[in-house]
């Protein structure tokens, strides 16, 4: 799965730290999220689809 | 064993139990050791002093049950159960292999506690291989 965060992020001028504080995640998990080690729980994937109010199949896309 | 914390409410709660927990571990250890040095008991007395010790381990290992529970960052999270499986699948391949060691007549042994201290050496490789893999630069 990939996603869009980084690109997100950098269209509002967000740190990862900035993003994680706003998720209430460690930095480590939003580079983990961005870099695609780490594929978020459907829970956090839709906290970070409210917080950049879109759908959450606007941010990750399967790569199937 | 503070490596484990990532700077969360559940982190630093783990973080103080360990310690006070690793500092109970050295007190009774210290102390069951010069008693039994000098005192040497037997039957129920000496499998108590030996339980003593296991208690604050016991205290680790709850810590870290109720860290998983309370961890609300789930990737934290993920890091921590995997740094315990790779901690349990090296000490059991280890435990394995001097098992078959011994079945085959091996007549070798392992210092005590073996299991334990590689137990935890693992897990803080493996933290500390998570920490250098998920660095961040300052202005990322």
């Amino acid at each position: 799965m990939h996603n869009r965060l980084r690109v997100l992020r950098a269209e509002r001028s967000w740190s990862q730290a900035d993003l994680a504080a706003k998720l209430e995640v460690s930095r480590q998990s939003v580079n983990a999220i961005e870099t695609g080690k780490y594929d978020p729980s459907l829970p956090l994937a839709f906290r970070i689809a409210r917080l950049f109010e879109t759908r959450i199949e606007e941010i990750f896309q399967d790569d199937a | 064993m503070g490596w484990f914390s990532c700077g969360s409410a559940a982190g630093k709660r783990y973080q103080r139990t360990v310690a006070v927990e690793m500092g109970a571990y050295l007190a009774i250890i210290e102390g069951v050791t010069q008693y039994v040095r000098h005192d040497h008991p037997a039957g129920w007395v000496l499998y108590a002093v030996a339980a003593a010790p296991s208690v604050p381990i016991l205290g680790v290992l709850i810590a870290m049950g109720r860290y998983l529970r309370d961890e609300t960052d789930e990737y934290q999270r993920d890091v921590m159960v995997r740094c315990l499986l790779i901690g349990t699948a090296v000490v059991l391949a280890v435990t394995a292999f001097f098992g078959f060691l011994r079945s085959f007549d091996w007549k070798g042994e392992l210092p005590p506690f073996t299991e334990f201290v590689l137990f935890w050496l693992v897990m803080a490789g493996a933290k500390a291989y998570y920490r250098f893999a998920d660095r961040v630069k300052d202005d990322a």
